[in-house]
């Protein structure tokens, strides 16, 4: 089975969130299980093409778009691991500082950098002569390419038994765009129903994907459960509900060499299970780089993007109430400005208690995840989340709100005593998330209970491989769907 | 508001910067505002845009709520209204330093809200007005000069911005439509599938304007004027397209007549605006499919969203739209002339091979009893002349009557389906087939009542026989009027359908009867085309019927002459027994008279005394006792069937026997005879009687032949082993031979030279040698005389068969009632 990832950002090249993480790590987990796995996604400014130097000439490519063609190429290169990566290029769209828009909005051509780019990826497959059985497309900006290997591309020899898989990431962000950028992509107005790609008017790329690809998949069971609700379904909760038997859940896996407290080289100290003395000096490297005075009340960890998806709205609400428990809180990760704002405020009120560095920081993200005793995450919703893995696999207590991934990783320490890896809370409400941190606190003041905790988590399995498995048998449904019936 | 010239460049480096950027013209807007609301100190920074129709102002985005948030406000500040109308009237800002003791005129309460102080600022370039941008406080505020000239700029770069924008999306736009355009344009030269291009472009323009809904009408080619709906798109509100059909039947008709186009956006633009606005319709759009100065049609589209109105873009892209499509209407319009005429033809060539297929399957056979079904079925098949039903008439012998002579067709819709369903080809290809028995269920069973006399002058038929030319009528059967129950010919007449024919049977300038044709379940009414083809059905069969009646007759004769011949044979039989009675009677008076002599010299006493030499007497009358058996014999030969009884025979001794009988005739007649018999010759399996019998009619001819003074030669011999393992016998005479002329005739039976003979005698001798396996050679000297040499096989080896097949022969022409099997 030849398998193709497509995304618009893939870790080492180029990365805003978990998605990158996630199409790194699975090609490579997929090489692992003798899946032969490649990679595509845009050549952006930000790919250090000293580390990962171009093999062999470019393929050039001619995309069409709409009523004029736009050329290209696609770079080859080496992703490690065994994956190979594949870069699309166009510099008009691509060497841009940014992925997808500058911090004060979208970059106004997104609609035709991504058409550009999913085009691309079908002229270059047949341009090429490479044939994938399964091409593994993930969010709205690959959703157009599930659309093309079924109308466009349908009757071209490549793409006559490919499979396709669409992965949801993210509902939130779903590609919406005018209805005039159809003709562009390609596509018949046809399409434009609202039992198609139309949305309240608009182009619907998350939409396209759901409807167009063979198979569908979330980054959790719970979470692919919650979209096809009203509340978490974004307005697509029709599509996905009509198209349940089809849509998977699989909670991501962890990158075990990048994220492992025995031996991450960004922390103080390496520390295992059956030694957790090395976390203590993380706790106290960590304390000291937040320039707070050394002691030994817990430290409460919170890392991602300011915004009220991750719950920031909750945590700026219980700020004051944080700050007189007998805790330090540390937060890492940018976001919207008034969370910012906010967070730096709290800060600058309980310079000992809370402290927000504004950035993307790997290295500290590093040591907040091992050096903390706590980690928070609030979110309003959260389709698998990655911090909370980390968190367990460091000894990290995690305080979750109950949805989508985290539900699926972290169990309650108080409704089951015996597994229980967390604390959790269902309704978003200040009072719910006081009630879990408070009932952790409670608990770390009880050290046998809480170490059993820390331990119970850190011997969990996230490893890729299983959830690499997990993605190769809905390949193998995938490539059933697109088989000749009879 | 803002302390120096160096910070407010600064300010206007990064709006600069911020309106330059690559990100979406609302973001772009919405950093400013938010940038300026920090930086001016101002509670919200909010700009407001001009609607399409260039007059109201509407919020669009703000420092205080976000983007989504702002523009589904919906509140619109008309010009002169509030703070932001006044400004954009004016086109220069306008400030109210205290709203809540002095409010503008017309204030609008979403503008002022809580606020104090506001300042609206016109964004606007040298041309157009774009909006307004307000700066609003909740405390008071003041501006200075500056701040104002430095404000003025920020817009004026808004403005730009916008108008950036505007231009961006336009472009992107415009290739939207062109490509759709050129899609539209393929799509209407690929085919001439009207109703279906329609659909396409209905749908294609209905989401290219994003219109509600959209509907074509076309003229119908008929009528003058009238229009009617082909297609329908959108209309996604349940009930919306039926609520608009009166409305929008009086647009199209208006937009028809005039051959404009109409846009209408307002009360002033129509006076059926309201009618629209009742079913929630802000905007309508409506435009003539005008070919060479004719309207073909017109295509509406209707908007129900306020944010949709239609503008006179809209009218010139959908006039480029509808100029297509009237080009593909009119050349759709041209073809479908085109196939009419290659259908028609089509059509032609289809009833010609229909009638060679028809006539095929009427020649089929020459029985009549065969022929009629064949020829009805031809008329109610769907795949042959297609009637539902017909009825055969045929003019009575006194020529005073139309008489019935077979119907068929269903009595029923289920039967007339089930016709639909017999086999192609049936009937008609080949002689009836397997499904015979079901088309024979189609005959009408009792027709004995539908006689018409000829002098019914209001009887179609009738009319049709006397006129001899086929009529149609589609306004039902005269009789139909007050006919009920009591109509004549138990009903039938007045129970038809109104479309009906009928066609006469037309023979030698004779009608001999008729075909009546209806469509009862074919609901279709008889066309001209139809009589045409009745008509060429006709004559064809009229020629397979007299065909038929011909070879009736034909057989018929053959069957009186069969018996005549039967007949000839006896008679010939019994003359020749009369002949051979009178032989008899010659023959036996010698003996009889030797015998009564013999005998009464016998019983007399001696008239000289002595005894009468009785042994010599007695042996005397024996010998002719004898020969009076022998007579006998010979005559109950005739009498028996010639069937040979085999035998062992010599040749020789029948001969003989034979000469004997002759040989007083020969004697009288003075022939004299050589007889040159072998005497080793074989004895041959053969019926001796029949032996004697060819021997005799030899001799016989031979000595008629003769007539007189002559010499006639029988001899025999072992026959040459080239010929074959048997006997030869050899007659010959020196009677003057056979003319030439008839030679060839004399085996066949009847032909006599003589004025007195049957003709017989040689066929028999042909027959019995033909069933003895030998052959007959015939030696005629013309002048001189005739030499029969007939060779008899020693055992008639295929005598049997001979026989079986003659039998099997027999019984096929009396129809398996020969019984007289032959002994082997």
């Amino acid at each position: 089975m030849k398998v193709l990832v497509a995304s618009s950002e893939i870790v080492p090249f180029a990365k805003t969130g978990g998605l990158a993480d996630v199409a790194g790590a699975l090609p490579k987990a997929l090489r692992g299980i003798g899946v032969e796995a490649d990679c595509v996604l845009p050549l952006y400014r930000c790919v250090d093409r000293d580390r990962f130097p171009f093999t062999g000439p470019g393929q050039a490519i001619l995309v069409p778009l709409g009523n004029r063609e736009e050329e290209g190429s696609v770079e080859e290169t080496d992703a490690g691991g065994g994956v190979r990566a594949f870069l699309v290029r166009n510099d008009r769209y691509f060497d841009r500082e940014f992925l997808y828009g500058t911090r004060d909005g979208d970059y106004v051509d997104n609609s035709e950098r991504f058409t550009f780019f999913c085009r691309a990826v079908m002229e270059w497959i047949t341009r090429s002569g490479r044939r994938y059985d399964i091409i593994h497309c993930n969010d709205w900006q690959t959703a157009l390419i599930p659309v093309y290997v079924k109308t466009l591309y349908a009757d071209r020899e490549p793409f006559r038994g490919t499979g396709t898989v669409f992965t949801v990431h993210n509902l939130g962000y779903q590609g919406l765009f005018w209805n005039h950028d159809l003709p562009m992509m390609g596509l018949g107005w046809e399409l434009f129903t609202p039992r198609g790609l139309e949305f309240y008017g608009k182009i619907n790329l998350m939409k396209a994907g759901l409807l167009f690809a063979d198979v569908l998949s979330t980054v959790s069971d719970t979470y692919s459960r919650e979209i096809q609700t009203p509340e978490y379904g974004y307005g697509l909760e029709g599509v996905l509900y009509e198209r349940r038997e089809d849509l998977y859940g699989i909670v991501n896996g962890i990158d075990d060499e990048e994220w492992h407290p025995a031996t991450d080289r960004w922390i103080a100290a390496n520390y295992s299970a059956d030694d957790l003395s090395g976390k203590a000096a993380c706790r106290r490297d960590l304390v000291s780089v937040f320039g707070f005075p050394p002691g030994d009340q817990p430290v409460l960890g919170m890392i991602g993007r300011l915004t009220a998806q991750k719950g920031f709205d909750l945590v700026e609400r219980i700020g004051e109430w944080l700050a007189e428990q007998p805790l330090r809180v540390v937060i890492l990760g940018a976001g919207e400005r008034k969370y910012e704002e906010a967070m730096e405020e709290l800060g600058r009120k309980y310079p000992e208690r809370i402290a927000i560095r504004v950035a993307y920081d790997n290295a500290l993200a590093h040591k907040i995840e091992a050096g903390s005793d706590m980690f928070l995450m609030p979110s309003r919703y959260e389709p698998c989340g990655l911090n909370q893995i980390y968190s367990l696999k460091y000894g990290t207590v995690p305080i979750v709100r109950e949805t989508g991934g985290l539900a699926d990783t972290v169990a309650d320490a108080d409704v089951n005593p015996a597994a229980g890896t967390g604390f959790t809370f269902r309704r978003y409400e200040a009072e719910e998330l006081k009630g879990a941190v408070t009932r952790a606190m409670a608990a770390y003041a009880d050290r046998p209970r809480w170490d059993a905790i820390v331990r119970r988590g850190m011997a969990l399995d996230f490893s890729w491989e299983a959830s690499a498995r997990a993605y190769v048998d809905l390949y193998g449904k995938a490539l059933r769907k697109r088989a000749p019936k009879g | 508001m803002v302390e120096s010239p160096n910070t407010r460049f600064s300010l206007l480096a990064r709006i600069v910067e911020i309106s330059n950027s690559n990100i979406q013209v609302e973001n772009r807007l919405k950093h400013i505002c938010d940038f300026l609301s920090r930086e001016t100190r101002a509670d919200c920074v909010c700009i407001y845009r001009i609607d399409a129709r260039g007059e109201n102002l509407a919020p669009w985005v703000s420092s205080c709520v976000e983007i989504e948030e702002c523009s589904a406000m919906d509140f619109v500040i008309r010009p002169g209204e509030g703070v932001s109308g006044k400004a954009a009237r004016k086109r220069a800002p306008v400030f109210f330093p205290d709203v809540k003791t002095n409010s503008p005129a017309l204030a609008v309460p979403q503008e002022l809200r809580d606020f104090t102080s506001i300042l609206s600022v016109p964004v606007k370039d040298d041309v157009y007005l774009y909006g307004v941008m307000n700066f609003s406080t909740l405390a008071p505020a003041s501006y200075t000069e500056e701040d104002l000239t430095f404000l003025g700029s920020v817009a004026t770069e808004v403005a730009g911005t916008i108008r950036n924008s505007l231009l961006y999306n336009d472009a992107r736009k415009r290739v939207s439509e062109l490509i759709t355009l050129n899609e539209i344009g393929r799509a209407i030269s690929s085919t001439f599938e009207v109703k279906e291009t329609l659909g396409y472009v209905a749908k294609t323009t209905l989401r290219l304007l994003s219109a509600e809904g959209c509907t074509v009408r076309l003229a119908d080619g008929g009528r003058h004027g009238a229009l009617k709906v082909a297609v329908d798109a959108g209309y996604s509100r349940p009930g919306l397209r039926r609520e608009l059909r009166s409305v929008g039947k009086e647009l199209a008709r208006r937009i028809h007549g005039e051959k404009r186009p109409l846009l209408i956006n307002s009360p002033e633009d129509s006076p059926l605006h309201s009618a629209l606005a009742g079913h929630g319709i802000v905007s309508f759009l409506g435009l003539p499919i005008v070919s060479q100065g004719q309207s073909l049609g017109t295509i509406s589209y209707y908007s129900a969203s306020p944010r949709l109105r239609f503008d006179k873009e809209g009218v010139h892209l959908i006039q480029t739209v509808c100029s297509q499509l009237a080009n593909m209407i009119e050349n759709a319009t041209i073809l479908r002339e085109a196939q009419r005429l290659a259908q028609e033809n089509q059509d032609k060539m289809q009833r010609i091979s229909t009638l060679h297929d028809v006539a095929r399957a009427l020649m089929s056979t020459v029985k009549m009893e065969r022929l009629l079904p064949i020829m009805l079925y031809a008329l109610i098949s769907p795949r042959r002349l297609n009637f539902s039903r017909a009825i055969l008439f045929l003019t009575s012998e006194d020529g005073e009557e139309l008489c019935p002579r077979m119907a068929m067709g269903p009595r029923d819709r289920q039967e007339a389906r089930r016709i639909g369903l017999l086999p192609r080809g049936l009937l008609l290809d080949s002689a009836l087939g397997a499904a015979e028995e079901e088309i024979r269920n189609l005959l009408w069973s009792d027709i004995g009542n539908l006689t018409i006399p000829l002098s019914d002058a209001s009887c179609l038929v009738a009319r049709a026989v006397k006129e001899k030319r086929p009529l149609r009528t589609e306004s039902g059967c005269p009789t139909r009027e007050g006919a009920g129950d009591a109509a004549p010919r138990g009903g039938f007449c007045g129970s038809h359908p109104a479309s009906f024919a009928a066609v006469p049977l037309v023979a030698k300038g004779e009608a001999r009867g008729a075909i009546y044709v209806d469509n009862l379940f074919l609901g279709r009414t008889i066309s001209d085309e139809d009589i045409l083809v009745l008509t060429m059905f006709a004559s064809n069969a009229c020629l397979a019927m007299e065909n038929a009646s011909l070879y009736e007759s034909l057989e018929s004769a053959l069957d009186t002459v069969r018996t005549t011949q039967d007949r000839l044979v006896q008679s010939e039989k019994l003359m020749a027994l009369g002949e051979m009675a009178a032989r008899i009677a010659h023959e036996i008076k010698n003996p009889l008279t030797a015998i009564g002599g013999f005998a009464r010299r016998i019983a007399s006493p001696r008239a000289g005394g002595g005894a009468h030499s009785l042994e010599r007497y007695a042996q005397i009358i024996l010998k002719e006792v004898q020969r009076l058996e022998r007579i006998i014999d010979e005559t109950l030969y005739f009498s028996r069937e010639m069937a040979p009884a085999f035998r062992n025979v010599n040749l020789n001794t029948e001969i003989h026997e034979v000469l004997s009988i002759f040989r007083e005739e020969l004697e009288d007649a003075r022939i004299s005879t050589v007889v040159d018999l072998s005497p080793d010759l074989p004895s041959i399996s053969a019926d001796p009687d029949q032996i004697r019998q060819v021997v005799w009619n030899l001799v016989s001819n031979a000595i008629q032949a003769v007539g007189g003074s002559g010499i006639l030669t029988a001899t025999t011999h072992l026959a040459d082993p080239a010929e074959g393992i048997g006997v030869v016998l050899e007659v010959s005479d020196t009677g003057g031979g056979i003319p030439h002329d008839v030679v060839h005739n004399i085996f066949n039976p009847f032909f006599t030279t003589k004025a007195k003979g049957t003709g017989l005698g040689l066929p028999i001798v042909h027959t019995i040698v033909e069933k003895h396996g030998g052959t007959i050679h015939l030696d005629n000297r013309e002048g001189t005389g005739v030499a029969f040499s007939i060779f008899l096989p020693l055992v008639p080896k295929e005598a049997g068969t001979g026989d079986r097949i003659l039998e099997q022969m027999r019984k096929g022409r009396v129809n398996g009632n020969g019984n007289k099997a032959h002994p082997g």
